[in-house]
């Protein structure tokens, strides 16, 4: 009697591990699902207008079909680079002062900043380089549009430094100090080589999602149609020209912005995956 | 004929003055020493010597403030955010605690090695020997960092285990080598002490057997302070020991220093006999 | 790489001092004897302060092994040879003694008719000397082989007390006036063969130092 009330029991038990262990992995699926029909989308309506002309022409007047976005991908990385010039410092510096030497007011007070500039949202950040640079001094410009993102990437970068130093053990800092080694020593060439990967990941993450921003772009850089090389002048970016291809009346035009979509997707995961790869070579060859 | 009656007649003290290095240097004293941690207090009046050519062991039950007592022999103690130390650390008659003294300067006298093995993981085994050169002393030749990585690694009993791996990670190593290995590259800059903040305590009997070995060899050229949980170790390897315990405000004080042989057969202190016969803690 | 080498010097350095107790008790041992033969009471002197050397190693020995045992956590054959060496020391320091009695008696009976049983004690001197000397190679080589020979030379030193016994109670029947004397004589045999089982005992501590076992060597 007992012993059946036991066996039932067991039975129940398992049924219900089983009906929970299904309920998850079917959530969990749904979301791979969400990637694969949106990256498929994108490749479905985007891989046509992938040809030569694309990567290497500017776009057409309107109304005209063919052409590309070569001056999108120039200005994209051109404002990458000097956002990253920018951004990469300041956020590293920050990141290193609240882990390593931060204590007290001032520190709490940086991190506070740095939590609120990361929850600030994208068109904010542009409406505030807008007013600031742009009316009065810069106009619509690259140089405008790289600072709006260098704002974005700060805290981005700032953060995911701020956790990877924090992984850093203790005792490797003190082995230095120990050593007889001055603190900024002890950061520069023994907390920061230890970490460096995932410096240079943190730093990826923040450009990856930088190359994406439209909404302080279209007050800031406005986007252009021609070949542009000088950040002092409107510049395009392919964010902009997905936007602007997307809101476009041309089927022409729409599936550019796919394509465009397939580029930038494409620029991404490269950069992601040459970070991979330099580390894992760097890793290596201190091994 | 002058017969020989008393023990003391007939032991000499572990290491004779004349066999070790330079006599007095290299001797510290302790006086009236307290460290804090921002408002609590982890040790106070503490008195110690400590002398040169011989290991001294620090014991006494957990929270008794050992480690901070050796933390505070080479103002490592500091380091830790809201942490300071009063009263007088002398090196050589010399107090690191005198203002204006340079802490970074006084660590480079006075070694460390710590609990938990930590060799630089970017760095191979030769490159963490003269990590301490490498950071901190003028550039020097490729042949003199090759010398002192043969002399360091040999004096902690390493070169022969190492030799062959030199340029792989320092982390590579099992436990007992990678602690070795931070022994070596203590010792590696020349400091005149060395302190060892339970060497041991992530190792297996085999690998404690081995750095005791070591320190016993390497306490002719230095002065070694070793904390230590482990009475047993202290009884092993030590010459002086020094127990610690704290009180009921867990403030912790010296209860009694002294040979160790003296220590582990008749102590002075009930508290002493009490804690080494496992009695107490 | 071998471990513990501090440890393994200082047992080593323990030994050498047991070494240099055998010795000076053999040493005694033969002044006593020589001093006995020759009625030289200065060499008899020399002898009895010699043993105050063998009873210093012995406090000092046995103070350094209680040292090692609450310092160094000895087991298994360590520890049985650190435990044994306080029996090694004592069975040692008896034998000292008695080297001490056998000076004493020659101070006593110098200037006296030279006994004629001499060359029976120096028989008994002359073996008793063999097993220390053999008995402390045994301990400090752990040769449980050389243990049991040097035990076996214990009947030796019986046998000849035995027959001096007989010798003497004959000489007295014939010599009772002289009866006193000859006891002080039968003393000194006594002492011999005490010093022949003093030396048998060390012979078992080797055995269950090297063996853990205990034994009895004696017949």
């Amino acid at each position: 009697m007992h012993e059946q009330a036991e066996t039932r029991r067991f039975a129940r038990r398992r049924a219900s591990n089983l009906m929970s262990l299904l309920f998850v992995v079917l959530l969990a699926s749904l979301s791979v699902a969400i990637l694969l029909v949106i990256v498929g989308h994108i490749f479905a309506n985007g891989l046509s207008s992938l040809t030569l002309d694309f990567f290497t022409k500017i776009p057409k007047p309107y109304g005209e079909d063919g052409g590309g976005i070569a001056q999108a991908i120039v200005g994209t990385i051109e404002m990458l680079l000097l956002a990253g010039l920018m951004a990469i410092p300041v956020g590293v510096a920050t990141a290193i002062y609240l882990v390593e030497f931060g204590s007290g007011r001032f520190a709490k007070t940086v991190g506070f900043a740095i939590e609120l500039l990361a929850e600030l949202p994208s068109i904010v950040v542009g409406v505030f380089v807008w007013a600031l640079l742009v009316r009065n001094v810069t106009g619509y410009s690259g140089i405008a549009g790289s600072t709006a993102l260098a704002i974005i990437m700060i805290p981005i970068i700032a953060r995911s430094v701020e956790e990877i130093l924090k992984l850093v053990p203790n005792g490797l800092r003190e082995a230095a100090l120990a050593l007889g080694t001055p603190r900024w020593k002890v950061v520069l060439f023994v907390v920061v080589p230890t970490v460096l990967p995932g410096i240079l990941t943190g730093i990826m993450l923040s450009l990856a999602r930088a190359a994406g921003e439209t909404a302080p772009l279209l007050l800031t850089s406005l986007g252009n149609n021609f070949f542009n090389f000088n950040l002092q002048k409107p510049m395009a970016a392919m964010p902009l020209q997905i936007y602007n291809y997307a809101v476009s009346p041309y089927d022409d035009w729409h599936r550019k912005a796919w394509a465009s979509t397939l580029v930038l997707i494409a620029i991404v995961a490269i950069m992601s995956g040459a970070v991979k790869f330099l580390t894992r070579r760097w890793k290596h060859e201190s091994n | 004929m002058n017969p020989i009656r008393s023990f003391a007649d007939l032991i000499p003290d572990a290491v004779p003055a004349a066999e070790s290095r330079q006599g007095a240097e290299r001797s510290i004293a302790i006086r009236g020493l307290a460290a804090y941690y921002g408002k609590h207090k982890a040790i106070e009046g503490i008195d110690l010597d400590i002398g040169p050519g011989v290991i001294t062991a620090i014991i006494g039950p957990s929270g008794c403030g050992k480690s901070t007592l050796i933390r505070c022999i080479n103002r490592m103690h500091e380091v830790i955010a809201g942490a300071y130390a009063t009263g007088s650390v002398t090196l050589d008659g010399t107090d690191i605690y005198t203002p204006g003294s340079d802490p970074v300067q006084i660590r480079r006298r006075i070694g460390m090695v710590f609990q938990k093995p930590n060799p630089f993981p970017t760095r191979t085994v030769y490159e963490n020997v003269i990590a301490g050169l490498r950071l901190n002393l003028p550039r020097k030749s490729k042949a003199d960092y090759d010398e002192v990585v043969e002399r360091s690694l040999r004096s902690v009993a390493l070169w022969d285990e190492v030799k062959d791996k030199l340029h792989d990670a320092g982390t590579a190593l099992s436990g007992g080598q990678q602690q070795r290995l931070c022994i070596a590259r203590a010792i590696a800059i020349k400091p005149e002490v060395l302190l060892l903040d339970e060497p041991c305590s992530a190792l297996d009997p085999t690998a404690t057997l081995k750095i005791e070995d070591l320190l016993f060899s390497l306490k002719i050229d230095y002065t070694i302070v070793i904390v230590t949980h482990n009475m047993q170790q202290a009884a092993r390897a030590s010459d002086r020991t020094a127990f610690l315990m704290a009180d009921e405000n867990h403030v912790g004080h010296l209860v009694e220093a002294g040979p160790t042989r003296e220590i582990f057969l008749k102590p002075k202190d009930s508290r002493t006999e009490d804690y080494i016969s496992g009695r107490l803690g | 790489m071998q471990t513990r080498i501090h440890f393994m010097e200082e047992l080593a350095r323990l030994n050498h001092d047991i070494l240099t107790m055998g010795i000076k008790v053999e040493e005694n041992l033969r002044k006593a004897l020589e001093a006995f033969k020759t009625q030289d009471i200065e060499l008899a002197r020399d002898a009895k302060a010699g043993d105050e050397v063998v009873n210093a190693l012995q406090l000092k020995i046995q103070d350094q092994a209680a040292i090692l045992i609450a310092t160094q956590q000895p087991v298994a054959r360590d520890l049985r040879e650190l435990v044994s060496i306080f029996k090694v020391t004592d069975n040692l320091e008896r034998a000292g003694d008695h080297a001490t009695h056998l000076a004493k008696a020659a101070i006593k009976l110098a200037g006296e008719q030279p006994t004629r049983q001499i060359s029976r004690i120096e028989t008994m001197v002359e073996t008793c000397c063999a097993m220390i000397r053999g008995a402390v190679d045994a301990w400090i080589n752990h040769d449980v082989e050389e243990a049991r020979k040097i035990a076996a030379m214990d009947k030796e030193v019986d046998l000849e007390h035995k027959a001096l016994v007989r010798d003497v109670l004959e000489f007295i029947k014939e010599h009772p006036e002289l009866a006193d004397r000859a006891s002080r004589v039968l003393n000194n045999s006594g002492y011999l063969e005490r010093v022949g089982d003093h030396m048998t005992n060390i012979c078992e501590a080797v055995v269950y130092m090297v063996e853990g076992s205990h034994v009895e060597l004696k017949d």
